[in-house]
């Protein structure tokens, strides 16, 4: 199974945050559209099944 | 080309008006526009050509793409799923807290200014908890927020918890009936969701976030102290709800904060693993530190400022509930942090040009934004995607001339970029200097469509004045009535730390006088819209003897509607105080936090504004009425509602085409029979004020003056009967028509192509929606005869051979599908009706005619 917290897109939330849960990540995607590119964060939970997300690509490394 | 005003004599000098860049003398008109367009950086030129605008004509978004998303009705409403039990405002708390820490967060290439309210930079967010109405609207569209499913289950929902709901009961169905008439008065806040709010956006500039919550606390623990001191006494009781409020205003504090600084991570996220100019690199670092600071902490330089207040605008807005508007004395608010980074360079130091492209930034910010208004609100404002209207000039507090740098550099800003959104006023003073006021007019004469300018003084006197009727004799001092800005576009509002309006029911709302008028001439009975009663009856004036009672009734009709008017109002502000609680508007007003009492239940300063439209048209009226019927007696009452009720409906009454069937066995005694028709056509246009438009010889004729010779086609049939049919043929429709000779292969889809195709030529021209004529078979002529004839048959009834029915279905859903729609402004009806009549043909042709017939599709038979 793939999580999200393996994926490239995902970035951990710092501890310093405000909204800093344990295991909790920003889902970073470049998106574009007709009038150009733009970028969403969104809040994921790392052990959330990603095997159906189809932007997930698997970070390699660390 | 341009266009300049010929020179004028004035007190014995010659005035003339020189185009100030010659070149445009030579530039066609169509161009212009985009000629005086010069965004000052290459970004602003980028960031305006990819703007995605969310602008609507006849209640459509114009640009592809734009629809209504779905995640902030869902997280609202898990919200309040979650939170079932907790007092109401801090329901409302969680309920933004829920949002901003879940919701998407989005960064635009080249943009300076960050933050949008959807989560897709084309979308608009929906308010479920506002109009039931409002958003089964979205839901039937082709913006409705997708899955459907879920939008309709989370509709369904929140039907009972919705202000509308909460605020329908109290009013019978007539009532409503009459509220949600929409020429009447403008339709309550509870039904289309439509609001206005000037935000108090210096608290959150001047303290930040940070030191509202400490001041909540302080207010909290003093509370606390207070219910527990000895001996008890129940007057505390209220302070219950005190603390529930400050309690609230500190969750959605700090919910803006997170959701700020959440903006801040993906600024540094991005620049740090996406970006790959250095450049741009530097600048996200940038932004990202501002987010992280701002609005939590107080503004240093105009660069937080302009955050700060985007972030502001959008909580207060877009995202804690729906709101119209831009209202800020935005030169007044900004000029700190433009003297800090601008003059004095001690913070984000810049130069003018800077703060000039930032304040271009913010305008193609707001001209990206959405609003999820109900179709009724994209109607009337056509061209726009919502009312933004920012003011300038006027005087500071202390009376002294408030124009700054920074006030041209926001004018500067809105002739570089040449967006029509956010439109400025300008607040006119003497003491306004020449430099800013000759930027005004440079802005007007450029063709932006504003400054609006409104005079400073009067409005001013305005707000001292209607702060004496303040409920906690709290209104405006002289020093803070010297700083108001338009709320929307006409009624001012005092701006600054407290007394701002915080929501529409407090202040603006709409009355159409014309109309009003004009159901008192048919004693409350709306004949021309809605062919119902629908005001009180107030007499026949017919009846009436003078003027007077005339008036008497009209005033009883205006009392009518506006008390309707306003008591839907104040019932909206009451139950917005119980469940439509704004606990963030609430942190940021100086008075909620003194009190501890909501935005929504606190008013300090009065706003009374209730706009009557169209007063000059109901003025000019009832002048008119008074001297001609009443004064002069030079017509009656009768008349005028005679001629009221039979005023045709398009100035173009058209060719009169008569059929005759005149049966074989009848003999017309005492003149030719076309004679008789011809005079009686001339007849009728004379006597009935209709148009003329025959002209003879139809090259280069004249005007017949009575609109003869009738165009007359007559039928021999069985019988001793005569029957005439008049159909009055509008010119507009009929240069539409089109004959085609098919090959006889070309079958059905032949005919629907050619029909299709004729409708999709004629686009706007013919006024849609349209009846469509059809002819098959028989010759040149007489499929246009056909043609012609099928537009006699009732509207919409079928042909009596059933592959011929099918065919007229077939055409009229592909013509529908054209996009056309009303008078051309787009939408799903273009025509009403096909009509086909067919006839044999020859084996070697295959004539298709199509004759178009506009909306006003009238005929009229007599049979002698």
């Amino acid at each position: 199974m793939a999580y999200c917290k393996e994926c490239r897109s995902f970035f951990p939330i710092p501890e310093d945050a405000d909204d800093f849960e344990p295991s909790k990540g920003d889902c970073v995607r470049e998106e574009q559209d007709d009038k150009g590119k733009y970028w969403r964060a969104k809040p994921v939970m790392g052990d959330n099944d990603a095997s159906k997300c189809p932007g997930f690509i698997k970070r390699i490394g660390g | 080309m341009a266009l300049a005003h010929e020179p004028i004599e004035y007190k014995g000098k010659l005035v003339e008006f020189p185009v100030e860049n010659p070149a445009e003398k030579d530039i066609p008109l169509e161009e212009i526009h985009q000629h005086l367009a010069r965004p000052s950086t290459p970004r602003t030129r980028r960031l305006k050509e990819n703007c995605r605008w969310k602008h609507t004509a006849a209640g459509e978004f114009v640009d592809e793409g734009v629809k209504a998303g779905i995640e902030r009705m869902r997280l609202i409403t898990e919200a309040h799923k979650k939170s079932v039990g907790k007092p109401y405002v801090i329901r409302r708390a969680l309920g933004l807290d829920h949002i901003l820490r879940n919701c998407t967060v989005l960064l635009m290439a080249d943009e300076l200014i960050v933050g949008y309210h959807a989560e897709n930079p084309k979308w608009i967010p929906m308010f479920p908890e506002l109009s039931y109405m409002q958003i089964q609207d979205y839901l039937q569209s082709k913006y409705a927020p997708e899955p459907a499913d879920e939008a309709r289950e989370i509709a369904d929902y929140w039907k009972p918890y919705t202000l509308q709901a909460a605020c329908e009961p109290y009013f019978t169905k007539e009532e409503l009936k009459e509220a949600y008439h929409p020429a009447l008065i403008e339709a309550p806040n509870f039904a289309n969701g439509f609001n206005s709010i000037v935000p108090p956006y210096e608290t959150v500039l001047e303290d930040g976030l940070l030191q509202r919550i400490a001041l909540a606390e302080q207010h909290i623990k003093a509370a606390r102290e207070k219910l527990a001191d000895l001996p008890w006494n129940a007057d505390r009781l209220e302070l219950t709800d005190k603390i529930d409020n400050w309690q609230a205003m500190i969750i959605a504090d700090k919910a803006v904060i997170a959701w700020a600084r959440r903006h801040a991570r993906l600024c540094r996220i991005v620049a740090e693993h996406f970006e790959t100019d250095p450049q741009r690199k530097e600048e996200l670092l940038m932004i990202a530190d501002i987010c992280q600071r701002v609005p939590a902490e107080p503004s240093r330089g105009l660069r937080d400022a302009m955050q700060a207040k985007w972030f502001t605008y959008l909580i207060c807005h877009a995202i804690e509930r729906y709101a119209s508007g831009y209202a800020q004395l935005e030169d007044k608010l900004l000029w700190p942090y433009y003297k800090a980074s601008v003059i004095d360079k001690t913070f984000q130091p810049m130069t003018h040009a800077d703060a000039v492209e930032l304040f271009e930034c913010e305008r193609l910010k707001v001209s990206n934004h959405g609003a999820g208004k109900s179709r009724q609100y994209r109607e009337i404002f056509p061209g726009a995607n919502d009312l933004f209207i920012l003011s300038i000039g006027g005087l500071n507090r202390y009376g002294e001339d408030n124009c700054t740098d920074c006030t041209d550099a926001i004018l500067e800003a809105a002739r570089n970029v040449r967006t029509a959104e956010p439109s400025i006023v300008f607040r006119w003073h003497p003491k306004c200097r020449l430099k800013t006021k000759r930027l005004v007019f440079e802005c007007i004469r450029d063709g932006l469509g504003f400054p609006s300018i409104k005079h400073h003084a009067i409005n001013a006197a305005q707000m001292l004045w209607l702060g004496r009727f303040s409920k906690n004799n709290n209104g405006a001092t002289p020093e803070e009535a010297q700083e108001w800005a338009n709320v929307l576009c006409m009624s001012p509002g005092l701006v600054g730390r407290r007394k701002t309006q915080k929501t529409r029911s407090e202040g603006g709302s709409s009355l159409f006088t014309e109309k009003i008028l004009e159901i008192t001439l048919f004693d409350g009975y709306d004949w021309s819209y809605a062919n119902d009663q629908y005001g009180p009856h107030t007499g026949d004036p017919r009846d009436f003897k003078t003027f007077e009672e005339l008036w008497e009734a009209y005033r009883k009709q205006i009392q009518h509607f506006i008390s309707l008017a306003i008591r839907a109002k104040d019932i909206s502000r009451k139950m917005e105080g119980r469940l439509l609680q704004m606990p963030f508007v609430s942190s940021i007003d100086d008075g909620c936090m003194e009190y501890g009492l909501d935005a929504m239940v606190l008013s300090e300063q009065p706003n009374p504004w209730q706009n009557p439209q169209c007063n000059i048209v109901a003025l000019n009226s009832l002048v008119a009425i008074k001297k001609l019927i009443y004064d002069e007696k030079k017509y009656t009452m009768d008349q005028l509602i005679a001629a009221t009720e039979e005023v045709p409906i398009c100035q173009d009454t058209g060719v009169a085409v008569i059929f005759l069937e005149l049966g074989q066995d009848v003999r017309i005694e005492g003149g030719y029979l076309y004679d008789a028709i011809n005079a009686g056509v001339a007849r009728g246009y004379t006597g009935g004020y209709l148009r003329k438009s025959m002209v003879y010889p139809p090259v280069d004729g004249k005007n017949s003056g009575d609109n003869t010779p009738a165009i007359i086609h007559t039928r021999i049939v069985p019988g001793e009967h005569l029957t005439i049919t008049i159909a009055p043929k509008g010119g507009g429709s009929e240069n539409m028509s089109a004959v085609g000779m098919l090959t006889p292969a070309a079958g059905y889809e032949g005919v629907k192509k050619f029909v299709v195709e004729a409708v999709k030529k004629a686009g706007p021209n013919p006024c849609p929606p349209i009846v469509v004529g059809v002819g098959i078979g028989g010759n040149f002529e007489k499929c246009a005869l056909l043609a012609k004839e099928s537009l006699l048959r009732p509207l919409g009834q079928p042909h009596p051979r059933e592959e011929i029915a099918a065919l007229e279905k077939e055409i009229l859903e592909a013509i529908n599908c054209l996009g056309i729609g009303p008078q051309g402004f787009g939408g799903r009806v273009t025509a009403l009706a096909v009509h086909i009549e067919i006839f044999a043909r020859h084996i070697a042709s295959f004539p298709v005619a199509v004759n178009i017939q506009c909306h006003a599709a009238r005929h009229k038979s007599v049979t002698l």
